[in-house]
């Protein structure tokens, strides 16, 4: 009896809650329509020269793609197959260096040892530095919108510069802007927040959905607040659940996987934005993936290995393998990108960059791949050594196949004119 | 660590495990088998045997030494849920229901142990059932020490939680000492994760038994005087507070 009692008022909870939420997005969505009358990136991307368009389309190649692309594509690839294969191994590597190296050290540098190691393979932390840290990311990562609110409010843009307001109607959204940013740093109505955010992406979303996509990272605070209680301005919300991190883990991977594959599509923009500012050419990850491209396209081979850099990254995110090391990467590239190359003019940043620290201090990470290393690990414990060595080896080689190769063959079929 | 390599194991190897409770009924044809396949480890003192979270493929038998087993929370703290000693086994959990493992399992002195792995056990236990119904007990023991300790922490208070924590480390660690006393290593820390309470708190109480003349304070060791006073406390510790 009290059971279906309890269920009565969950199912009318929610069914309030859903009622709720629902106009809530409506009204979002169009009160913020007409807000931002043109894109334009604020990073500066003249193109110097123009780029060479049949590197990125159907040429001569094996299916068609350019040779110095494939190229870029394998050594993808490549690593992502290892990495997924590291990932399915980390249990018996760990084991093995935790009892024949670490055991010996014994004590405070066993501990020290199996922390780091956990902080690798996305274990949870278990340590008071690890808490307090957790504690300030999530602080900062709900937090930070507000403050790119104002300073969006202060420059007549919507949430970035890159998005001017209309001076017609800038003098409300400034003031809606405010409201919102006032509503966020007080942690009220966080609920109301989220719906308001999502009724702006989707709005941006209509507007143009590669703006849509450059916004996407956004999304992933909103997801907190849609998911946090009405009543968060009497609470202290310093950790993200198990669900809500998964979403905004989600969110964040799709969002880089998409922009990644947005550089390939747009690659003139993002060789543009080389153009202006050489440094950003300078970095080791793209150039390990341009390794034995043809020295002749620089520039396409640049934006090829970055934007397939993004989609391995974007990729190892929305899945769950070795998040924390990656979303610590991005961080700091992103941190570099701010505060090094383009300068305080690209400070919006800032939520993205804790939103990645979310991740990367969380102790509820999950994998999507649970599932096959289940199966793997009940082989294992069967005895069926060669059988676990194929499943990991097959699922790694299909799911990398996957993620790299029909989506680049499908891209070099794009018609670029219009862009 | 080492491996025992060679194909026929030693005397002493056969009656060293056919000590072990769990292993107390195989024949000496299963032993011989059982010694092949459990490896001999040994590790030194405070060094971590696997930890709360790892993956689990092997049960452990102490040969000699002692252990102390712990769950860790979010924030590193630590609460002791048992101490193991000789011809106690562990890793039993994750045998049966192949999950990680459920708590940290870390030596308090220089220990031996014999490792058999998960698949080499059931191997054993399949032509021996009479093993898992050992394992079953040991379980049995642990549920009944945990169903315990609930009760403790909810009906009881500090002063009698520390000195039933007391009177168990006399049993599993004492050390006979001079005049009939008794010397367990331990520390207030440790002492204070073993009942939940910090250390501060743990201090006081053990202030209060020192003066009760129970037991006195020493840098890393309690040294209880009177072992049967301190069972005795048990009784009136309840009126303490």
């Amino acid at each position: 009896m009290v059971l279906v009692r309890r269920g009565n008022v969950a199912a009318e909870w929610r069914a309030r809650r859903a009622g709720t939420l629902a106009p809530t997005l409506l009204l979002a969505s169009s009160l913020v329509s007409s807000s931002a009358e043109a894109h334009e990136r604020f990073v500066k991307h003249r193109l110097k020269t123009p780029l060479h368009d049949e590197f990125f389309l159907q040429g001569p190649g094996l299916m068609g793609i350019h040779p110095d692309l494939l190229r870029i594509a394998t050594t993808v690839f490549t690593i992502l197959v290892a990495l997924m294969l590291l990932w399915y191994l980390r249990e018996p590597i760990g084991e093995t260096v935790e009892r024949r190296i670490v055991r010996r050290l014994g004590g405070g540098a066993q501990q020290i040892v199996h922390q780091l190691a956990g902080f690798l393979t996305d274990k949870p932390v278990r340590a008071r530095w690890f808490q307090v840290l957790r504690e300030w990311c999530v602080i900062l990562f709900l937090r930070s919108p507000g403050l790119v609110l104002m300073y969006s409010a202060t420059n007549d843009s919507l949430v970035m510069p890159s998005y001017p307001l209309d001076p017609a109607s800038a003098e409300i959204f400034k003031f809606i802007q405010v409201g919102l940013a006032i509503l966020i740093l007080t942690q009220t109505a966080l609920p109301l927040c989220g719906a308001m955010i999502i009724g702006t992406w989707i709005y941006l979303f209509r507007w143009g959905w590669m703006v849509a996509i450059d916004a996407m990272p956004v999304l992933t605070v909103a997801v907190v607040y849609v998911t946090s209680p009405w009543q968060s301005h009497k609470l202290a919300i310093i950790d993200i659940n198990e669900k809500q991190m998964r979403w905004l883990r989600l969110t964040l991977g799709v969002g880089f996987w998409a922009l990644g594959w947005l550089k390939l599509y747009n690659h003139d923009l993002i060789a543009g934005v080389a153009d202006s500012f050489p440094n950003i050419m300078n970095d080791p990850m793209v150039r390990l993936l341009k390794m034995g491209t043809s020295p002749g396209w620089p520039r396409e081979t640049w934006v090829a290995a970055f934007g397939l850099a993004e989609v391995m990254t974007g990729f190892f995110v929305v899945v769950g393998i070795f998040s924390r090391v990656w979303t610590l990467i991005m961080a700091f590239v992103f941190t570099k990108l701010m505060l090094v190359d383009f300068g305080w003019h690209e400070i919006p940043h800032i939520y993205p960059i804790a939103a990645l620290l979310a991740v990367m201090s969380s102790n509820k990470l999950t994998s999507e791949f649970e599932r096959i290393e289940r199966i793997e690990e009940r082989l294992g414990r069967s005895g069926k050594s060669l059988k676990q060595a194929l499943t990991i080896l097959g699922a790694s080689v299909i799911v990398a196949f996957l993620v790299v190769f029909p989506m680049l063959y499908a891209t070099t079929f794009l018609d670029r004119s219009k862009l | 660590m080492s491996a025992s390599s060679d194909n026929t194991p030693s005397e002493s190897d056969l009656r060293e495990l056919a000590q072990v409770p769990i292993f107390q009924r195989l024949g000496a044809r299963e032993l011989e088998q059982l010694c092949r396949i459990a490896n001999r480890e040994s590790f030194k003192p405070n060094t971590v045997v696997f930890f709360q979270g790892d993956r689990a493929d092997k049960l452990y038998v102490i040969l000699s030494g002692g252990a102390k087993v712990y769950r860790q929370a979010e924030d590193g703290r630590q609460k002791i849920v048992g101490t193991l000693g000789p011809r106690e086994i562990f890793g039993e959990l994750t045998l049966l229901d192949g999950r990680e493992r459920s708590a940290t399992v870390e030596t308090i002195a220089q220990t031996e142990m014999r490792s058999v792995a998960h698949r080499d056990f059931r191997a054993v236990a399949t032509k021996n059932p009479d093993i898992l119904w050992r394992v079953m007990e040991a379980l049995c023991e642990r549920i009944r020490g945990l169903n315990e300790e609930t009760l403790n922490l909810a009906f009881e208070e500090l002063p009698y939680r520390i000195v039933q924590a007391l009177d168990e480390l006399v049993e599993k660690r004492g050390k006979p000492g001079a005049g009939g006393r008794i010397v367990v290593e331990t520390t207030p820390a440790d002492i204070g994760q073993r009942v939940g309470a910090d250390r501060q708190e743990t201090c006081r109480v053990l202030k209060m038994l020192s003066k009760r003349g129970l037991l006195e304070l020493d840098a890393d060791e309690v040294v209880i005087p009177d072992a049967r006073a301190l069972k005795r406390a048990l009784e009136y510790a309840h009126e303490w507070f």
